[in-house]
């Protein structure tokens, strides 16, 4: 230090200071620079929305039936990679006891399909945008799946089990991402679409406001034909459930009690079965998340079920309708089976059955012979299990392997 | 229709071969350049001993006292360390392998202004891989050869600004500024990064001679160092960057910590075994010691760093020899001689610190014995030159003005092909061959366009016609190139009037209207006035595909539709020219460009 001070010609005292003084800087920005944290991984920035780590939105894995049989839409493949993730698409004839494959053909379906069916057979299947495609293709079918007639919405539809909907007199309704959240329908052959409301729309109409429309959730037809919108709502202890009256929106959800005021409220399901109108919804307040099923009554008065309240860290991988009004839950805690909670409309409380078989992506209530059925998946197999009712136990009735073509979307 | 999303394999045969075509061509440019140096010298020696024997040489040996110890150290240990840069940066897999192997690594974790920066750089190796990986090799080599033979004078403290320059190039777009700015820096992984000490290095051997007469400089590049070692010892013995832990426990297991982490890493690459082993070893020491082992580097860095801050030149001395020693250590059981590890592009930190470090020493104590040289040399085109210089110094001054050719014909490439946003069509032939030329009748068909109106090939004769297959769903490789296709009529420029781009619907299913439509606004192709995207009954699209060689089928269980990737060019007499396989390859910015180019060059070659 003297040496340095004396070859520079600077006084040692001066040199001295400013030589600590320069290591505190310098060790101070090192010391900075290198206790600054690793960036947090992708994967933990896009938390799903949860209240009390509980993950309500479920996948796309769902069932439904109609008067001609039931369908099953389950993600197959390799799960961990989006493009080698292929949504299959398998039908049970009313009668028959073996599932076929009838995934539309001549679209990758990496992004997830989502379905609907009407009373009169028809089902309407969209492909959600996946890689660089940025539309969904739509196809159609009334035979179970043998023959399909294709079109195609301007956008992507959204990531909800609802967002799709076939009117009884084949009109579709979608909700696409377009420019925001957006309702289409389509004209009865869905060769063109028109936009009917979008959210900002929607969030203007006379009594919106009492919802705060936070996103759009899916889309059902009413008895009359009319378009019923699905919401999450800003505003606590509000159901949103929009019904389009003539060029105007209605909000039509159930009020709910005093005990959910403070409860964000979000639909997460319609199961139109005649004319009844049916919703499942979850409520997340200070202690925690339950799911309430509602239905429609005559004259639009609603009757709800008591809530089926979720423990914390579980996942709710699928819903769906159960035939009459109802819903089926398939909570996961990440044990090996997951739990299956039943609520039929008039019910005094949610039903547990037995749990169904590690693998299970969707359950399907079978109107036809009453019958409940696993659908289990681990990678390219396929599996049906069947509930026997007197045993409280599920049995193994068929397996397929599904020709997934890895690698051909890449 | 595979290939989407794969990236080109380092090895690429085309781009390889283009490599070591391109390095060999050059070679020979610079053994011309060596033998007409070799014949200058010649010519310049007989005209001296020519005068001589007629008593006109003036000065037969001029006497020129010794370059400094400390600056002939740094000089020749850097042109050393340029020359063998040079040689790594030969590499066959260079090209393609810079980017994804060294450069992005280094920048992962870096500021984002930091990665936009060093992108722009990316970019422009990334479009001219072979010229940019050729151009490093030249330059590199040049700088060392430079540096080695010009010792004295003007050309030597030019050669000094050329690696502080080239220097700083390397440190900010190679090495995204040595890591500094990027979360868990550390001396034991090479931080701030070895091209810093190039640049600085080269900064020293630019200052003036006289600068080398006086103890201040090396005392200022000791304390410099001391400041440096102080600063790492601090950072090492942070207790959040967590080398305190050979490993540590959290919720889902042990994990190990980053010092065994990157041992590991290391000694995973290619490499003779023995190696690996030692590498191994010293990790799995830290795994089980990891308190002793960063307590002694920290303390090692600490003390140098103090010492070399003394006054007293036997302290000095063992903090040098302790210096040199450490980052032996290091060199060899961390950074795995630094280009052992991967594509190596330099030996990494520790042999310029260590080199630099030294220098600073020598500076130091030998300051007192330099004497600043006197001769003024002539000039290379003073009157006289002939007369009166001295050979050895003419020698050297041509091998030094031989090296700055080089150089300066290393950088010419490079400096004319980053003018050029467009990537060389050789990213397109590696990808998917060079296409196909040949003169034969392109089938005619009859099918509408997106407007609904009739479109056959022949009403479209006298133009150029750009002819691919698309299926209007496709997820992966169509929508590339359908923005191949679009990039192409940007390129046309004017002569856009002239071509017609066109895509047939390669997909029996999804055919109608409406997919055409939508695809086009997808693409943004609906807003281009030559685009004509054609489609028809399946039986009129089966034949047009089976006229042209394309193959269509429809897969199951939710894949999409498989087809033969191609793109035809047909001149305006209808006769197919070339034909291309216009699988996109990775689909990257880079091989978009590559192929819109290429594609656009045989439109060109037939527009003329």
């Amino acid at each position: 230090m003297r040496s340095c001070a004396r070859n520079l010609g600077i006084p040692r005292r001066s040199l001295t200071v400013a030589v600590l003084l320069a290591t505190l800087v310098f060790g101070a920005t090192f010391v900075v620079l290198g206790a600054v944290p690793h960036r947090a991984d992708a994967s933990t920035s896009a938390l799903p929305r949860a209240v009390s780590n509980t993950e309500v939105h479920p996948l796309l894995n769902t069932s439904l039936t109609n008067a001609q049989g039931s369908f099953v839409d389950v993600a197959m493949g390799h799960l961990d990679e989006p493009l080698n993730t292929f949504w299959q698409l398998f039908y049970l004839p009313n009668g028959k006891s073996n599932w076929t494959l009838v995934t539309p053909p001549g679209v990758a379906s990496n992004g997830g399909l989502v379905m609907a069916a009407n009373e009169r057979n028809a089902l309407v299947v969209g492909f959600r945008p996946s890689n660089f495609l940025t539309y969904s293709p739509v196809s159609i079918t009334d035979d179970g799946g043998h023959v399909w007639s294709v079109t195609a919405l301007p956008d992507g539809l959204l990531d909800r089990n609802d967002a799709l909907a076939l009117g009884g007199d084949g009109e579709i309704a979608a909700l696409i991402d377009g420019y925001g959240p957006e309702v289409m329908t389509s004209n009865g052959s869905a060769s063109t679409w028109r936009s009917l409301v979008s959210q900002e729309s929607l969030s203007k109409s006379p009594n919106a406001n009492r919802c705060g429309i936070k996103d759009l959730t899916g889309v059902t037809f009413s008895e009359e034909s009319d378009v019923v919108v699905g919401a999450s709502c800003a505003r606590p202890g509000v159901v949103g459930i929009f019904e389009e009256t003539g060029s105007s929106w209605d909000l039509i959800g159930p009020s709910l009690s005093s005990k959910s005021a403070h409860n964000d409220v979000e639909v997460l399901d319609f199961a139109p079965v005649g004319a009844v109108t049916a919703a499942l919804f979850a409520e997340s307040g200070p202690l925690g998340t339950s799911l309430v099923s509602a239905w429609q009554k005559t004259g639009g008065t609603w009757g709800t079920s008591p809530p089926l309240s979720l423990r914390p860290s579980t996942t709710v991988t699928s819903v769906g309708p159960d035939g009459e009004g109802g819903f089926f839950v398939l909570v996961s805690d990440g044990s090996s089976k997951p739990t299956l909670e039943l609520y039929r409309p008039g019910g005094a409380s949610w039903e547990r059955l037995a749990s169904p078989p590690q693998g299970t992506k969707t359950v399907v209530f079978i109107a036809a012979t009453r019958s409940i059925e696993s659908i289990t998946v681990n990678g390219d197999n396929f599996g049906c299990w069947v509930l026997n009712a007197q045993e409280n136990t599920w049995g193994e009735r068929q397996r397929l392997i599904v020709p997934i073509q890895y690698g051909s979307s890449s | 229709m595979s290939g989407m999303g794969v990236p080109l394999q380092t090895n690429n045969p085309v781009i390889v071969s283009a490599f070591k075509s391109s390095l060999l061509h050059q070679s020979l440019v610079v053994l011309a350049i060596l033998a007409l140096l070799a014949v200058a010298w010649i010519f310049l020696r007989s005209a001296q001993l020519e005068r001589a024997s007629k008593g006109d040489l003036i000065d037969k040996v001029a006497s020129v006292s010794p370059e400094p110890v400390a600056r002939r150290v740094l000089r020749i240990g850097f042109g050393l360390i340029w020359i063998f840069d040079g040689i790594l940066q030969g590499q066959s897999s260079m090209p393609l392998g810079l980017v994804p192997q060294v450069i992005q690594p280094t920048e992962a974790g870096s500021p984002h202004w930091l990665q936009s920066l060093v992108n722009s750089g990316v970019g422009v190796w990334s479009n001219h891989p072979i010229e940019a990986a050729v151009s490093a090799v030249w330059i590199q080599v040049g700088i060392g050869v430079w540096l080695l033979v010009a010792p004295r004078g003007r050309l030597s403290r030019l050669g000094g600004l050329a690696s502080c320059g080239w220097g700083v190039i390397v440190w900010i777009f190679g090495e995204s500024l040595g890591g500094i700015l990027a979360p868990g820096l550390s001396w034991m992984f090479g931080a701030p990064g070895a091209a810093v000490f190039y640049f600085v290095a080269g900064a020293l051997l630019a200052l003036p001679e006289g600068a080398w007469a006086k103890r201040v400089l090396g005392r200022a590049v000791l304390c410099s160092m001391g400041l440096f070692f102080v600063g790492m010892a601090v950072l090492q013995a942070w207790p959040a960057n967590g080398f305190w832990h050979g490993h540590v426990h959290t919720a889902s297991g042990t994990a190990v910590g980053p010092l065994v982490s990157m041992a590991q890493s290391m000694a995973a690459t290619p490499q003779p075994s023995f190696l690996s082993r030692m590498v191994l070893d010293f990790g799995t020491l830290d795994d089980a010691h990891g308190f002793a082992v960063n307590l002694v580097v920290v303390v090692v860095l600490g003390a140098i760093g103090i010492a070399l801050f003394s006054n007293k030149p036997a302290v000095i001395r063992w903090a040098i020899l302790a210096t040199v020693v450490i980052c032996i250590a290091d060199w060899v059981l961390i950074e795995d001689f630094g280009f052992l590890g991967g594509l190596g592009t330099d030996p990494n930190s520790m042999i310029p610190m260590a080199l630099f470090t030294c220098s600073g020493y020598f500076a130091y104590a030998h300051a007192h014995e330099t004497v600043v040289a006197r001769t003024k040399t002539p000039g290379l085109f003073a009157p006289g030159f002939l007369r009166r210089v001295n050979p050895t110094y003419a020698l050297r001054a041509l091998a030094a003005f031989g090296a700055i050719v080089v150089v300066v014909l290393g950088a010419a490439p490079m400096a004319v092909a980053s003018l050029n946003n467009q990537a060389d069509p050789i990213i397109a032939n590696a990808t998917d061959g060079t296409p196909d030329v040949v003169d034969m009748p392109a089938p005619n068909f009859s099918l509408i366009d997106q407007n609904g109106h009739v479109v056959t090939l022949k009403s479209l004769r006298g133009k150029i016609v750009a002819l691919t297959f698309l299926d209007p769903v496709c997820t992966a490789d169509c929508p590339v190139i359908a923005q191949e296709f679009r990039q192409t009529d940007g390129l046309l420029g004017g002569n856009r009037r002239r071509v017609e781009l066109l895509a047939v619907v390669a997909n029996p299913i999804d055919r109608s209207l409406v997919f055409t439509n939508a695809f086009d606004r997808q693409e943004g192709l609906d807003r281009l006035g030559n685009w004509l995207y054609l489609t028809g009954s399946v039986p009129q699209l089966t034949q047009v595909w089976d006229s042209f060689g394309v193959q269509v089928s429809i897969e199951p269980a939710g894949a999409m539709i498989a087809h033969s990737d191609i793109a035809y060019v047909i001149d305006s007499a209808g006769t197919t020219r070339f034909i291309n396989n216009a699988d996109p390859g990775p689909g990257t910015t880079v091989s978009q460009s590559s192929f819109s180019g290429e594609l656009t060059s045989e439109i060109e070659q037939l527009l003329r």
